[in-house]
């Protein structure tokens, strides 16, 4: 545990909130979460008529005695989660120096939700990606699994431009059990097959949030003087007086973020803008903090 | 155009600042790793195109202010030579025309023009910067530049103009002008001046007015122009414009009459003048004329007689009591007086049997007015008559002569004129013989024209179209109102002379000709109905009249029975006789040519005193030279500004050539100074004035700093900061 990106502090205030799941995710284990399976549990939800092929068990005969109609009572269940992180490791998000760097402020989001996962109980698998899908590790409750993922964060170098989109696809196709998916990108692919990717995702009834994780610089373009910029992602350089550009360049990316974020919003995907300048430690609360209470509404 | 401190342009250099920078800084540029490029790329490709655009307006903006401020700091000052980019700062380069015409002779209160012009013009060298140089030009109808010899040298150039005299030739600014433009050549200061100081007579404005124009206006371009006024008040004169003989040929022994043309230049009446004509400077022989008074612009011819004692070449002055312009007051002519004038006539249509129906009747009669009997008094009459026939003449019977006259004569037919004699004729004229062409039926055109006229030696002085012949009844008479006043025919027209009665004379037919061209020939007198009368034509140094009546017998009128046409004969003769002597009598100006017989001598060159203080001078000329246009040697004196009596005489003995040179009578024809609007309207802009005896250096300061520019292009360069102050904030707060 005693990983770089385990930082206590961090820790001692994800731990207080917890991860509390806003849907009812199915659970191979029992435990904090409810499951969408109704039917079997102690806890009483509602009733549903009877149709034809239903378990005649499960016919609520008191109801039955006073309306003279088959009903069949439902219950709920807690049980465990299986929580995705689809990790992009792609070349842009290299950029940013120390703790505002995006792959490293991505990995230690990545660790700290990983921990507070398994924590709970619940079991966590990671996807790293750029244009293609590196590593794969599957769902699992145990520690060692944190081990595991903190291991692989460590060696992961970025590599490739980001293709997001098709990717989901691929993910959503091998991860039929619903559960919580979390994309950490900085999202530099086009809006729609991204989106088109996240709707798959959603579509296989998974809680999908976007954690997209952009620098300040990208969302502030501050800069001055004459400079050259080289893509990370592509073989391209671009010499320009930034300041010149500077309306132009905020107009053109505050209408791609205001795209992705309506576009998420109508999938009904959660949409998180990390800005890596800011210390995970205040942003990661406040994002669980509403959660929360979105959760208990 | 041109720079107070020139060095400074190179501060033009700093223009390259901001060109460096943009390529500098466009060559180094920092790199930075970015992921967003596809952002970027769109924002790039979005504004580069206007981005390139608010780049290099303010490039050019900010390359532009620092011209300007070099340019400021050079002092650009305009109306100055462009040529001069020497440092020497304020330094000014005058140049002075100082108008020397005989105009600026005239009295300015004690002192002359000139006298205002040269206390103005060292006024003005006073005033100039320090380091200045001045060059000083003459300027009447010529101009030379006098120096000083270094320009530099303003002592000298005080010297020069103190000791600057008129001449007696007409005001012309042209040459002055030019001249001051080939002395810009010698400038290499930054400001150029030209001063043209003068009385700014129309004449010097008007006679080359479209050049004048044209080198005011490059004058202009490369130098401040300054016209100073000498001339405060208007000239009390009465000019002497000629002298000639009346209808008399001037000879020995008698008082011979003479006209004395005298003319008032001035705008007010001048009052008891007098007029005296002395031959060969002898005071007790010559005669007065007094006059009473003579209106403004009035010609007068006045009658003087003068006692030519011996015959050869004779001076005749005619000389004015003092008026306010003392040059033209005195007018002389050199005759060469004939013991016998020869004359040559040839009889065109001869009668043997009635000699009253000859040609030649009347006009020998007529040259020859005295009887025939004793024959002692045609021996002593002062023209010798020869008569021949058309078939007797030959080239030779020319020699020796000084007039032929050509008496109805056929250039065609049996009794023509052989085309020897023709051509014999054209070099009789050109060495200075009279040739007198009378009417007749002939003068057959077609032989006529291709003989005499355009189509042969061009000894007439027009061509001849065809015989008009008016009816008996509406005969046409000469026009006395068109004789030329300056030929013998203006006796003629004098009021209640009774030479009047030429005007009675009925011409029946006549030798219609076509209307000389301007500059060839001239009408002398018209008839009433217009047509020409009698025509002169110059060639060489002789002249040719022609007569379109007929001299003879009356069956085309009554001239020879006219009781005028004596006279009219005699002032023939007389005219002709005297443009013999046209070559010795010269404008002051005018080259002297001079073709002595005698060419293994050496000659010397007696000039006149350039002013009543100066002696004569004496030139030596050395032997004569080959003379163009002449097959002899000659002696050749273009320095002839000064009006006089100009002698060449063989080294070492006494008696020599004079030749007359008088005022050039241009002069008095515009001596009315112009003001300020017509010279602008002339010169086509506005020149900078300044009267003689105004303070020269406020007006000269006050231009100078006018000329500089720096204030100007200071505020130019502020705009352009502001300007490139909000351009920049425009695009995006570039600075």
């Amino acid at each position: 545990m005693a990983s770089q990106y385990l930082k206590a502090d961090v820790l001692a205030r994800a731990e207080a909130l917890g991860i509390k799941a806003r849907q009812i995710v199915e659970g191979l284990r029992v435990g904090d979460h409810k499951s969408p399976f109704r039917g079997f549990s102690v806890e009483f939800v509602q009733h549903r008529e009877y149709v034809p092929g239903d378990d005649i068990r499960h016919i609520d005969w008191k109801s039955y005695g006073r309306s003279e109609r088959y009903t069949i009572k439902q219950y709920e269940q807690e049980t465990n989660f299986a929580c995705h992180i689809l990790l992009d490791a792609s070349k842009s998000m290299q950029y940013g120096e120390g703790d505002s760097n995006k792959l490293e402020y991505a990995k230690l989001l990545t660790a700290v939700i990983s921990y507070l996962v398994v924590r709970q109980r619940d079991s966590v698998g990671l996807y790293v990606f750029d244009q293609k899908l590196r590593i794969k590790l599957p769902a699992s409750s145990s520690l060692v699994q944190v081990n595991t993922i903190l291991r692989t964060l460590e060696e992961i170098e970025p590599d490739e431009k980001t293709e997001i989109g098709p990717l989901l696809e691929q993910i959503a196709e091998t991860t039929r059990r619903r559960g919580l998916v979390f994309v950490i990108s900085d999202a530099f692919d086009e809006v729609e097959p991204l989106l088109k990717g996240l709707r798959a995702l959603r579509y296989l009834g998974h809680e999908v949030t976007l954690f997209h994780t952009l620098h300040s610089d990208e969302l502030n373009f501050p800069f001055s003087g004459n400079l050259k910029f080289d893509g990370l992602e592509i073989p391209e350089e671009i010499k320009t007086r930034p300041h010149l550009i500077r309306p132009n360049y905020l107009r053109i990316f505050n209408a791609y973020l205001e795209e992705l974020q309506k576009g998420c919003n109508a999938s009904r995907i959660d949409y998180v803008q990390l800005e890596t300048t800011k210390p995970l430690v205040e942003v990661l609360p406040q994002y669980l903090v509403r959660r929360l209470q979105m959760g208990r509404g | 155009m041109s720079f107070l401190n020139p060095w400074m342009l190179l501060g033009g250099l700093a223009a390259g600042i901001p060109i460096a920078l943009h390529f500098l800084y466009r060559a180094r540029y920092k790199p930075i790793p970015w992921g967003a490029m596809k952002f970027l790329r769109l924002a790039v490709e979005q504004t580069s195109r206007r981005l390139k655009f608010q780049e290099l307006i303010l490039l050019i903006i900010r390359t532009l202010a620092l011209l300007l401020l070099a340019l400021a700091l050079s002092r650009l000052t305009t109306c100055v030579g462009t040529k001069g980019t020497g440092p020497r700062g304020e330094a000014v380069d005058a140049i002075f025309i100082i108008d020397t015409s005989y105009s600026m002779n005239a009295k300015e209160g004690v002192q002359t023009r000139l006298d205002v012009a040269k206390e103005a013009a060292i006024k003005v060298i006073n005033g100039l910067p320090a380091g200045s140089t001045v060059q000083i030009i003459t300027c009447s109808d010529r101009a030379t530049t006098v120096g000083p010899r270094s320009p530099s040298n303003l002592d000298q150039a005080k010297l020069i103009i103190n000791g600057l005299k008129a001449t007696q030739q007409a005001t012309d600014y042209l040459p002055g002008l030019i001249e001051a433009v080939n002395a810009f050549e010698r400038t290499t200061g930054n400001q150029k001046e030209v001063y043209l100081f003068s009385d700014m007579g129309r004449n010097g404005w008007e006679s080359q007015s479209s050049a004048i124009r044209d080198k005011c206006t490059e004058i202009k371009n490369q130098a401040t122009l300054y016209l100073v006024r000498c001339a405060n008040q208007p000239i009390y004169n009465v000019s002497i414009i000629d002298l000639k003989p009346q209808t008399v040929i001037p000879h020995t022994g008698e008082r011979v009459p003479f006209t004395v043309l005298v003319k008032n230049t001035s705008t007010e009446t001048v009052k008891n003048l007098t007029l005296s004509l002395e031959v060969d400077g002898k005071t007790n022989e010559k005669e007065d004329q007094p006059i009473e008074k003579i209106a403004p612009g009035e010609i007068r011819a006045i009658n003087l007689t003068a006692k030519i004692e011996e015959a050869g070449w004779r001076i005749l002055t005619a000389k004015l009591n003092t008026d306010d312009l003392p040059d033209d007051n005195r007018f002389s002519k050199v005759l060469l007086i004939r013991k016998k004038v020869r004359v040559l006539m040839i009889d065109g249509a001869p009668d043997e049997r009635d000699p009253e129906r000859s040609a030649a009747f009347f006009l020998g009669h007529a040259i020859l007015p005295v009887p025939e009997r004793p024959a002692e008094l045609r021996e002593k009459y002062h023209v010798r008559l020869s008569v021949l026939r058309t078939r007797e003449v030959s080239p030779s019977s020319l020699n020796e002569q000084d007039v032929c006259i050509l008496a109805n004569v056929p250039l065609t037919g049996p009794n023509a004129l052989s085309p020897e004699v023709v051509r014999r004729l054209t070099e009789f004229v050109k060495g200075g013989g009279g040739l007198f062409i009378t009417g007749g039926p002939n003068l057959e055109p077609k032989s006529y024209n291709r003989g005499l006229g355009s189509e042969g030696e061009k000894l007439l002085p027009s061509d001849i179209v065809d015989f008009a012949i008016r009816p008996e009844n509406d005969p046409v008479y000469p026009d006395l109102s068109s004789a030329e006043p300056f030929s013998f025919l203006g006796k003629f027209a004098e009021k209640g002379s009774r030479l009047n009665m030429l005007k009675n004379t009925d011409i029946l037919t006549y030798v219609r000709v076509q209307e000389p061209e301007a500059g060839t020939a001239q009408v002398l007198m018209r008839y009433t109905d217009g047509s020409p009368f009698i025509l002169s034509r110059r060639h060489g140094d002789g002249e040719i009249l022609f007569l379109t009546a007929r001299a003879d017998r009356w069956d085309w009128g009554y001239l020879a029975t006219n009781p005028t046409f004596i006279p009219l004969v005699q002032g023939v003769l007389t005219q002709l006789v005297e443009r013999s002597s046209s070559g010795y009598n010269l404008i002051a100006g005018q080259t002297l040519r001079y073709l002595p017989n005698d060419t293994n001598k050496s000659y010397v060159l007696t000039t006149p005193p350039k002013d009543s203080r100066s002696p004569e001078e004496k030139i030596k000329l050395g032997k004569p030279i080959p003379v163009v246009g002449s097959d002899r040697n000659g002696l050749i004196v273009n320095e002839t500004s000064t009006a006089g009596i100009y002698i060449i005489t063989p080294e070492g003995e006494k008696d020599g050539q004079p030749f007359a040179v008088n005022p050039d009578p241009r002069e008095i024809e515009g001596m009315d100074p112009l003001t300020d609007e017509v010279i602008n309207d002339l010169i086509g802009f506005k020149a900078i004035y300044f009267g003689a005896s105004e303070e020269s250096d406020a007006i000269t300061s006050n231009t100078r700093s006018k000329n500089e520019r720096t204030v100007w292009i200071l505020s130019l360069v502020l705009i352009f900061i502001f300007g490139e102050s909000l351009w920049a904030w425009y695009c995006s707060k570039a600075w």
